[in-house]
């Protein structure tokens, strides 16, 4: 550990020829620099990296910044210290020039991120762990709720009924959240399979409409759909992928739609793509907002001052995983009018 | 009278427990719950059941590894199952889904419903 108050890195500059002019500071497991020893030497005869993966090697880094007069960094490089253990650093290079304009050499920097890797493997493995663990007793909820809706332990009174749809409706909000999280989780890692198979997109969507009767039920909204098995080509998709897709978008148009409103699943195909289009008339999307409903965690001013609960994440996870599937969403929207969401998908050759 | 079809649960969350053998015992099932693999497996070789329902982080023997000793136990390996897990990596699905003649459902995204039709379809 370095004392407090003190950087736990080096900095070094080297000439032309990687010869080590000047240095100061300190790596943990290594000798501290800055006594003299080190000058004139050839820079990786001190300071011996090796790379965590594949990309280049920081000989090139230093020589790379040093030729295009372009600074340049790694954040994935192990210094091997004394003991030969490794400890991981980051290492950034600065090309140096002359009063004449020519380059001169380079000033590296090194830093020891030890704490940062570490901790930063901790909130990878913690947020599928804990995403497991909220689902154990939301699904456990949701499951008693429904069996208090469907009058397994007796007919409710009607006052009980309304408090109890509302707590499994905020439950599913939770459900939502936790499913979320890991799907955004999972897009950030890189980490999303795609096991696409030829598939009547009917299928699917008949899927999600089951999966979202409730929550249209609890706003009387009348979701109506032209799509029907055999009415569209087969289209290479992943199931998981696409249902989350309709999923997102049906749950987007019930929540923005009016009480008792309509909403309208359509389907076409042209040029090789498949289109699904999503339809409804609710709040729409101000204009001022349309080219940032995409990011993460984003929301549209209208939504948040109508109080719709939401977390920005749907649409981002939508668009994400239409583009993993070779495809792609846009929309078409007008406040207080309404939405239209295209899906656009590669028919199945 | 016709015969009830039997099904073993093994679920260590009590929670689910009930709530299967309460809803499963209403549709005219045999249930039994077991806490662990450990104890479903005896239960199994005991008397082999029309549908086995297994969670699959579990104490003492979890469900994987339950799932591997019945397709490798000769009375056993034809029994039909279900995966009832929270667990939603593609990595764990797969792994299950290899082991074959199972389904597998993640609890929290699936109506009660919707899985207790699942359920008599597949095991009756």
């Amino acid at each position: 550990m370095a004392e407090k108050n003190q950087v736990d890195g080096a900095v070094f500059i080297v000439d032309l020829s990687y010869k080590i002019t000047g240095a100061s500071g300190t790596v943990v497991g290594l000798p501290g620099v800055g006594a003299g020893e080190e000058i004139g030497n050839y820079y990786g005869d001190i300071f011996k990296f090796k790379n965590v993966n594949d990309s280049a090697p920081v000989a090139d880094l230093v020589e790379r910044a040093m030729n295009l007069g372009k600074s340049d960094f790694d954040t994935n490089v192990l210094i091997v210290k004394k003991d030969g253990d490794t400890a991981p650093v980051s290492v950034s290079v600065i090309p140096l020039i002359d009063k004449e304009g020519r380059s001169s050499g380079a000033a590296v920097m090194i830093r020891n991120v030890s704490e940062q890797v570490t901790s930063s493997f901790a909130q990878n493995d913690l947020l599928p762990i804990t995403v497991h663990e909220l689902r154990s007793p939301l699904g456990g909820m949701r499951w008693s709720l429904e069996m208090l809706m469907s009058g397994d332990a007796g007919q409710l009174p009607e006052v009980a009924q309304d408090m109890v749809n509302q707590i499994h409706q905020n439950n599913q909000k939770l459900i939502d959240l936790v499913n979320d999280l890991l799907d955004v989780w999972r897009l950030d890692q890189k980490s999303v399979t795609v096991r696409p198979e030829s598939l009547d997109l009917a299928t699917a969507i008949d899927l999600s409409l089951g999966e979202i009767k409730l929550e249209a039920a609890a706003k009387n909204i009348d979701i109506r759909t032209s799509v029907k098995e055999g009415s569209l080509p087969k289209t290479m998709v992943d199931p998981r992928l696409f249902g989350k897709i309709i999923h997102n978008l049906l749950s987007n148009a019930i929540k923005y739609s009016p009480a008792s409103g309509t909403v309208d699943i359509r389907g076409g195909s042209a040029d090789g793509y498949v289109t699904v289009s999503i339809v409804d008339h609710g709040m729409g999307i101000p204009k001022a907002d349309q080219n940032r409903i995409f990011s993460k965690f984003f929301r549209a001013r209208n939504a948040i001052l109508n109080e719709v609960a939401g977390t920005g994440l749907g649409l981002f996870i939508a668009r994400s995983y239409a583009e993993a599937l070779g495809g792609e969403i846009c929309f078409e929207s007008e406040e207080n009018k309404g939405s239209t969401f295209f899906i656009k998908l590669p028919i199945a050759k | 009278m016709e015969k009830k079809p039997y099904i073993v649960i093994a679920e260590d969350d009590p929670f689910y427990g009930s709530i299967l053998r309460t809803k499963l015992s209403k549709e005219g099932f045999e249930v039994l719950v077991t806490k662990n693999g450990e104890e479903a497996m005896a239960a199994l070789r005991a008397r082999c059941p029309q549908f086995l329902i297994t969670n699959l982080i579990m104490p003492v023997k979890d469900g994987f590894t339950l799932l591997k000793e019945v397709r490798e136990d000769k009375d056993l390996k034809n029994l039909k199952a279900l995966v009832l897990s929270n667990l939603g990596e593609e990595e764990d699905k797969k792994k299950v889904l290899a082991m074959g003649l199972v389904e597998y459902v993640v609890k929290v995204n699936i109506a009660l419903a919707d899985i207790i039709q699942k359920i008599k379809q597949s095991a009756s």
